[in-house]
């Protein structure tokens, strides 16, 4: 009832605030490295077991000891078009086309992250 | 501690804990738009939060791993469960901190928000390492961190309103009210 905020709830609002902000930072700041030649890194419980080139369309189905996903990739991006997992959050999840985008499906230990071939940008900066 | 037994006591603990469980369990049927995995409320950080205000801190403690072990028999989800427990238990440990040294300069919702705040640190810092992987925790961070204050912020809320419409006609608080 006689509810305040003090200067305590500010202060914390404040610094949550600014983690936000920060770590939102670090994500554009990876944005900006993205472009062409970006890679679909597929992984299982933690495992690298697959690359795939972001700018070729294609259709892979994984079965693993984990469960069952089938990854798709079209016009430079990438999702998860089907899974035997409970809750299907992993095919509701927003496609990865950028550097550092990532989307996983928790119970199979399934994830896919895009990362932009660093070595060809130094490249082409060098040049 | 103001009771008057040990049976009353454990009834208090009892009846929160089961608060706690039921509405972590009814929190699984609100939609929330985004679609990040593991996004909810945290509805259930509302009896935490009300009951730092009226229990020690090893009963609080006792309230929070009842809690996240009656969940895991109902929803029977061990990653889930695994979450849950790094999540409850720092923000736990962060929430009683706050309150013990800084308890003039904050209200329930700031404690809140902290609490929440923590359990975003956990749950992303055990996402990091079944996934092996930091750059998938940092890149859902700020979307989940910004959510938590919202959310945090109207727990804490409710929590206070809580506290000062309810369990104050039970029981009388063991920290000074300001």
């Amino acid at each position: 009832m006689k509810m305040k905020i003090k200067i305590g709830d500010m202060v914390i609002i404040a610094f949550v605030l600014m983690v936000t902000v920060i770590v939102y930072g670090v994500n554009v700041g990876r944005h900006f490295v993205s472009a062409d030649s970006a890679v679909v890194v597929v992984s299982v419980n933690g495992e690298v077991i697959d690359r795939h080139d972001l700018s070729e369309d294609c259709v892979k189905v994984y079965d693993t000891d984990h469960g069952h996903n089938i990854l798709e990739i079209h016009n430079g991006k990438a999702y998860i078009s089907e899974a035997d997992c409970q809750d299907q959050i992993c095919i509701l999840t927003r496609e990865a086309e950028m550097n550092g985008d990532a989307v996983i499906c928790l119970p199979n230990l399934f994830s896919l992250e895009v990362i932009s071939g660093e070595g060809d940008r130094a490249d082409a900066v060098s040049q | 501690m103001q009771f008057r037994s040990k049976i009353q006591k454990m009834l208090f603990i009892a009846l929160i804990s089961s608060l706690a469980v039921v509405l972590s369990y009814l929190e699984r049927f609100i939609p929330l738009p985004g679609f990040i995995p593991g996004m909810k409320l945290g509805l259930a950080n509302i009896m935490t939060v009300a009951a730092l205000y009226y229990f020690s801190n090893k009963d609080v403690f006792t309230i929070v791993i009842l809690r996240i072990f009656v969940s895991l028999l109902i929803a029977g989800n061990v990653v889930g469960f695994i979450y849950s427990l790094a999540g409850g238990l720092l923000s736990f440990a962060g929430m009683a901190l706050l309150l013990r040294y800084f308890q003039k300069w904050v209200s329930p919702i700031g404690v809140s928000v902290f609490g929440a705040f923590l359990h975003n640190v956990a749950q992303l810092s055990v996402l990091g390492i079944i996934m092996h992987s930091v750059t998938i925790s940092i890149s859902y961070s700020p979307i989940i961190i910004f959510t938590s204050l919202a959310t945090g912020f109207f727990v804490g809320l409710t929590a206070n309103l809580l506290n000062d419409n309810i369990l104050n006609q039970f029981m009388v608080r063991i920290v000074p009210q300001c």
